[in-house]
């Protein structure tokens, strides 16, 4: 599916992470010190933002989105829509934007919306923002936030080491500039369905206390059927075979030449896929910013965390592409421009 | 580049303790995991401008079955 918007703008944006900073020394038990200088240079990691027991992704999405209003000067009554786009909400039941709702103290007439994506999320909830944008004289308040600290095996060297923790909020609404265009571009894949997936705990597989039981591969690799199980290799094949294709695409779709990007944003799950892909592209590998080395795989998170650090960096934020890839498995890629977008300084919490 | 080089080149490029031979089994090395993969992929990406599959690495073996899966004319 393509969209295209013309004069649909993120107004302003502004991002939260933990303030816990847990770096790859924290993992010698699980690799040798030689395995960590090569993840290091391939995945590209150095640290990570892992949210302590008592904050929650809604907790982190909460203070973006609550800081982000105070600033930009939003009244309450100027909301008249609430995205929240997690796969770490609180509770399966109630959804979490209701709960957000309250908090920030919108108004009940406001559509309180929940998503549950991955690492494609912030294409898929940008494009469901803009979807609304489009017909409301209001504003959009579009938060992903995620937790995915939460949900790991610190035994498991598939995906203990790779993610991180943070949360993002923006405004999203119509403006008089009618210039600016929008595409976003989205493709699934659902045969792999289970390459990235938490067996247990939904309507198909109901806890019981063999969910709890821990299961070991040939590589000692050690989880439970309660938290994330990833196939690296079958992921890694899918990203390098459908991304780079998908973003000529859209590219061909918006009739822009690659020339034209100011920069790639591609979501953080790996450096070396982010430096393959723009070798696939024929792009110089500047024109890919990366900063996994600080906050690791976020999600849906990780491209508003790289908007973030591309405007503290004073770095292009005209004619960008947004990229993001992961469980579904998914894929979503988007033409945008922020340079109109007011970004605001990263929090902590 | 020739063989020789290549394999020179990979030893060096997966930081391996061990002499690299045409002969050795890729997957039996102590330092084959997914990571190993990588470095393999942008090895011979960076080289001969070839992306690997997962089902390339799944059936690679020898490091002669991976030269003859890059193409064996391409080494001179």
């Amino acid at each position: 599916m393509l969209q295209h918007f013309k004069g649909i703008h993120i107004t302003a944006l502004k991002t939260c992470v933990p303030s816990q900073v847990v770096s790859n020394a924290f993992f010698e038990e699980l690799l040798s010190p030689k395995e960590i200088k090569i993840f290091e240079k391939t995945v590209g990691i150095k640290n990570r933002r892992w949210a302590t027991d008592n904050i929650t992704a809604l907790d982190l999405g909460f203070e973006a989105a609550n800081s982000l209003l105070k600033e930009h000067d939003v009244a309450s009554s100027e909301v008249e829509c609430l995205i929240f786009l997690s796969q770490t909400p609180d509770y399966k039941i109630p959804f979490s934007s209701n709960i957000l709702q309250v908090k920030l103290n919108l108004p009940q007439n406001v559509l309180c919306l929940d998503i549950n994506a991955g690492c494609a999320g912030f294409v898929q909830g940008l494009g469901t923002a803009f979807s609304i944008a489009q017909t409301i004289k209001g504003k959009v308040l579009f938060i992903v936030a995620e937790t995915l600290s939460k949900i790991l095996s610190h035994k498991d060297r598939g995906t203990s080491m790779l993610f991180g923790d943070g949360a993002a909020a923006m405004l999203i609404e119509r403006s008089t500039d009618d210039v600016s265009e929008t595409y976003f571009q989205y493709f699934s894949d659902g045969n792999n369905a289970d390459a990235i997936m938490i067996p247990d705990g939904g309507c198909r597989n109901v806890v019981t206390s063999h969910s709890f039981e821990i299961e070991k591969d040939d590589k000692n690799n050690q989880k439970n059927r309660l938290q994330l199980a990833m196939d690296g290799a079958r992921v890694l094949d899918f990203t390098l075979r459908e991304v780079a294709p998908s973003i000529l695409q859209i590219l061909k779709q918006a009739n822009l030449d690659k020339e034209q990007i100011g920069a790639f944003l591609l979501h953080q799950s790996n450096q070396f896929i982010i430096k393959q892909i723009a070798a696939q592209l024929g792009v110089e590998a500047q024109k890919f910013p990366i900063n996994i080395d600080q906050f690791g795989n976020t999600s849906g998170v990780s491209i508003p965390l790289l908007i973030q650090s591309q405007a503290e960096n004073n770095n292009e934020l005209d004619k960008l592409i947004l990229s993001g890839y992961g469980s579904g498995l998914n894929w979503a890629n988007g033409i945008i421009s922020l340079k109109q977008t007011k970004i605001y300084p990263q929090i902590e919490l | 580049m020739n063989k020789a080089e290549f394999i020179k080149g990979l030893e060096e490029e997966l930081e391996l303790e061990i002499t690299l031979t045409a002969e050795t089994d890729l997957k039996g090395l102590d330092e084959w995991d997914s990571m190993a993969a990588m470095l393999l992929i942008g090895y011979v990406s960076n080289e001969f401008g070839l992306t690997l599959t997962a089902d390339d690495i799944k059936n690679i073996s020898t490091v002669q079955s991976l030269i003859e899966r890059i193409g064996v004319e391409k080494f001179n």
